[in-house]
């Protein structure tokens, strides 16, 4: 059934970073919730080939460093971030890798329970409400990415915002 | 570990192939044979690996009510032991041993046969003093989603827990990535041969004009 898809988590990332830094950074899910995207304290980028060695980027907002955004114009992608997802009143924290799609140090909402079996319960279905959000966030740039003209089109928008500085918004020297 | 309390770290994955009908009854026993053994010290065994109660470390059978959670879930714990000294003290203790045996026997050197007989010796009295290495896994399984959660990240955690798995459960186990994941969601074989298909984006290159996104064939 397939070839190497592993870019696909890199680019999703990438689409991320681009996606978060569009208005107040709100993706609209295929089931129609809205979710609001952040990149929080850090973001490690690096290129297709791995041969470039990788580059951390470690700051409240590390997309809006503009290390970050040269990293890209030279042609790396993001492999690693970690992500403030915000949907309704709730709002949930957690690193996700291109690679292996795992996640690390999610932050949860409080769960009210004291006793053990019911906390794991409640937490459950808080991971399962996150891992819906970051499905749904990756169903969603699918559906761009593989239809070719759509892709176009966003793709000519990243070109775009790829090109701004960072802070000033002025046209990169490329 | 983060599945009662903190933040959680942990790899997502799909379980592919049928579930026995009476799974409720079978899951705990097959659970239980590949439970968790513990190492003999007397023996070489350096590592074991098997199925331990989320609440007991040291109890490797379930009762009624005590593997599945009324949401449908299944919770319980892989259990890895590793009992094995570390070569700078296995080192340290032999040559300490080499010298007494060398002023025992008024000689200034010893035979192959009687080092390796010494390091032998001294690697299971240490052995036999040591406690073993015990890692504690959390896992997850959403029987009506087929997802499994494994709060473990590291390599060879996932490693033992792939193959544990498989063999427990006559399943295959895939890690989530962009196939699985719309395997998962439902996906169609045409949408998910559509995924296969499609190649890397270079977004830098179009970044410098059409020309050279071209030249490198973007789409």
């Amino acid at each position: 059934m397939a070839g190497d898809v592993t870019f696909l988590g890199r680019e999703f990332l990438t689409w991320l970073w681009y996606a978060s830094e569009q208005g107040d950074g709100r993706v609209t899910l295929r089931d129609d919730r809205q979710v609001v995207v952040a990149l929080t304290q850090r973001m490690v980028l690096q290129s297709e080939t791995g041969e470039v060695e990788g580059h951390t980027v470690k700051s409240s907002a590390p997309g809006l460093a503009e290390e970050a955004r040269t990293a890209l114009r030279v042609g790396k992608t993001v492999t690693a971030a970690r992500l403030l997802l915000g949907v309704g009143d709730r709002a949930f924290e957690v690193g996700f890798d291109a690679a292996s799609f795992a996640l690390s140090g999610a932050k949860l909402p409080s769960v009210m329970s004291t006793q053990e079996a019911a906390r794991i319960d409640d937490r459950l279905e808080l991971l399962a409400e996150l891992e819906g959000l970051l499905d749904g966030l990756f169903i969603t740039f699918l559906s761009t990415r593989r239809d070719e003209a759509a892709w176009l089109a966003e793709h000519g928008k990243i070109a775009a915002w790829m090109a701004r500085t960072g802070d000033d918004e002025t046209e990169a020297p490329f | 570990m983060g599945l009662v309390t903190g933040s959680a770290s942990y790899v997502r994955y799909v379980v592919v192939g049928e579930l026995p009908d009476d799974w409720e009854d079978v899951y705990p026993e097959v659970m239980s044979e590949h439970g968790f053994r513990e190492i003999d010290p007397n023996g070489d065994r350096e590592v074991s690996v098997g199925w331990v109660r989320r609440d007991d470390a040291f109890e490797a059978a379930w009762g009624p009510g005590e593997l599945f959670r009324p949401g449908g879930a299944m919770i319980w714990r892989l259990r890895i032991d590793t009992l094995k000294v570390p070569a700078t003290t296995l080192k340290a203790h032999v040559t300490r041993a080499e010298q007494l045996q060398m002023a025992k026997l008024e000689r200034e050197k010893l035979t192959r046969p009687e080092r390796t007989q010494i390091k032998t010796d001294i690697g299971r009295q240490l052995r036999r003093a040591s406690l073993p290495r015990m890692q504690l896994v959390d896992i997850a399984w959403d029987l009506s989603s087929g997802e499994v959660r494994l709060f473990g990240t590291g390599k060879s955690v996932r490693a033992y827990f792939v193959d544990l798995f498989e063999k427990t459960f006559g399943v295959r186990l895939l890690a989530l990535d962009p196939t699985t994941l719309l395997l998962a969601r439902g996906a169609s074989d045409e949408e998910i041969d559509a995924i296969a298909a499609l190649e890397p984006t270079p977004f830098h290159l179009a970044m410098r004009g059409p020309a050279a996104a071209d030249a490198q064939g973007v789409s």
